[in-house]
């Protein structure tokens, strides 16, 4: 049985992280099609950048497409996509 | 039913392609590619999946060269109209498809191409590859190859061929309908630029599935249409795959697609290959002492032919033969395999060939039994 003081520290850590992730800046990077988007994320999570595909609206009525959003390191994340040739359409602060 | 038509399509599927179809339609049932919820993402991340099994499988470099269509013949339109353009010259071997013949007629009564036909010669190589050669001219821009004749299962010197096409700067395609997981390809090893499957033979999927493999870019598209993205842009995208795949993909035949390559990979491409070789070696050789029977092979060598036999039984239509046989319960196929050009080198052109082609579950005695059939006609 946890004793409630354990109970009550793993709750503050949650509300901390959720603060947190919440402030944390949030990037989407528009790569068009949804193959590139998934191997934008499998890319990057294999480098260690966490990442997920997205639905998005691109800028400049290019229409509708997907896109990965990084929660850390927009500099880093930009220099993988683009070192492994994957074209970056349009990056968004969200 | 004895099943002995594999060449036209795997007929027993694996339990678990069933299964992945099944699957697909009752977990993934959304569109890939077109929504952002859970379910279509889901379904995405599945389609993307197969592309990179499908990349490994046959040495791709790019997961987005992976392209999904309904057969090997929608995926040969694709780069032989994506390809080709005024004035462009292809060479093709005299063993071709009419998915290969039959576009590039097309275009040459449109008056856009011209095409030359090399011969091969069956079991001698450098004789083929310089047949390749001689066909060559300055305007010479694709070169298409069955890697193994539907009809009389000769293998094809794809390697050679791949290299004078690098050397020479021609795009090579190779035409895998009856070698993809029997035989081993790999593109960069055989110089391959495009590859196409049809795989709902030897990758066990559901039928109307079929892959394109494309590591040169295409210009033209075939069918243009929605691919859910650029909606604004009124031009086809030209980003792959989803150049190539406008509207809504066939999910659970691609899912499908995905358990008949890990069906492959577990029982091992070669294992599949000796299995079937070893049926159609035997059934060659007992009929080989039948004196009812022509065959059309000088010999039946291992890797040099896929487990297709093809013959003729004195005195009866080859249409007939099939027709008795399927009476025995025995399915094969008859008449001219879609590859006439294959017939005229044979000089079966008039009467075509019974052709069997089993497959990984065909048990020797059923073939044991189609010997003993074909023996009292």
């Amino acid at each position: 049985m946890p004793l409630k003081s354990d109970v009550a520290f793993c709750l503050l850590l949650y509300k901390k992280f959720k603060v947190v992730h919440a402030k944390m800046e949030k990037y989407l990077f528009s790569t068009g099609t949804v193959t590139y988007a998934i191997k934008a994320k499998e890319l990057l999570r294999r480098k260690g950048i966490n990442a997920y595909v997205e639905r998005s609206m691109a800028n400049d009525r290019i229409g509708c497409g997907y896109g990965v959003v990084v929660t850390q390191d927009r500099g880093t994340a930009e220099q993988i996509l683009k070192q492994a040739g994957i074209k970056i359409l349009d990056v968004k602060k969200k | 039913m004895i099943y002995l038509d594999n060449a036209a399509t795997s007929g027993i599927k694996p339990s678990r392609v069933i299964g992945a179809v099944e699957y697909a339609l009752k977990k993934y049932s959304a569109n890939p590619g077109r929504s952002g919820h859970r379910l279509s993402m889901n379904a995405a991340m599945a389609v993307y999946n197969t592309r990179e099994k499908l990349k490994e499988m046959f040495a791709a470099t790019q997961v987005e060269n992976v392209v999904f269509t309904l057969n090997c013949t929608h995926a040969l339109n694709c780069v032989i109209k994506g390809v080709l353009s005024s004035g462009d010259h292809v060479v093709v071997s005299d063993l071709e498809h009419n998915a290969v013949m039959r576009p590039l007629e097309r275009l040459r009564k449109d008056g856009k191409i011209t095409y030359s036909v090399a011969r091969t010669v069956d079991g001698d190589d450098n004789a083929t590859l310089s047949s390749f050669k001689n066909c060559i001219k300055q305007n010479t821009k694709l070169i298409i190859c069955t890697h193994a004749s539907n009809v009389f299962g000769c293998v094809m010197p794809i390697k050679l061929i791949g290299q004078m096409c690098k050397e020479n700067g021609i795009l090579f395609a190779v035409d895998a309908a009856q070698s993809a997981g029997v035989l081993d390809i790999d593109m960069q090893k055989m110089s391959i630029d495009f590859l196409c499957v049809a795989a709902h033979k030897g990758l066990f999927a559901p039928m109307g599935t079929g892959v394109l493999i494309a590591e040169k870019p295409l210009e033209n598209t075939i069918i243009e249409g929605g691919t859910g993205t650029d909606s604004f842009n009124l031009d086809q995208p030209l980003i792959m795959p989803e150049m190539l795949e406008s509207g809504t993909v066939n999910l659970p035949g691609i899912l499908g697609v995905s358990a008949g390559v890990d069906f492959v990979k577990a029982r091992g491409v070669r294992n599949i290959y000796l299995h079937e070789f070893d049926l159609c070696k035997y059934l060659f050789e007992s009929l080989s002492l039948c004196k009812n029977v022509t065959l059309y092979n000088n010999d039946f060598k291992i890797f040099e032919k896929v487990p297709v036999v093809s013959f003729n039984v004195l005195g009866h239509d080859s249409n007939d033969v099939a027709v008795r046989l399927n009476e025995y319960g025995i399915a094969v196929r008859s008449g001219f395999h879609c590859a006439p050009s294959a017939h005229i080198k044979y000089g079966t052109d008039q009467i075509g060939t019974v052709r069997v082609s089993p497959g990984i579950l065909t048990k020797k005695e059923e073939i044991q039994y189609l010997i003993k059939i074909l023996k009292r006609f």
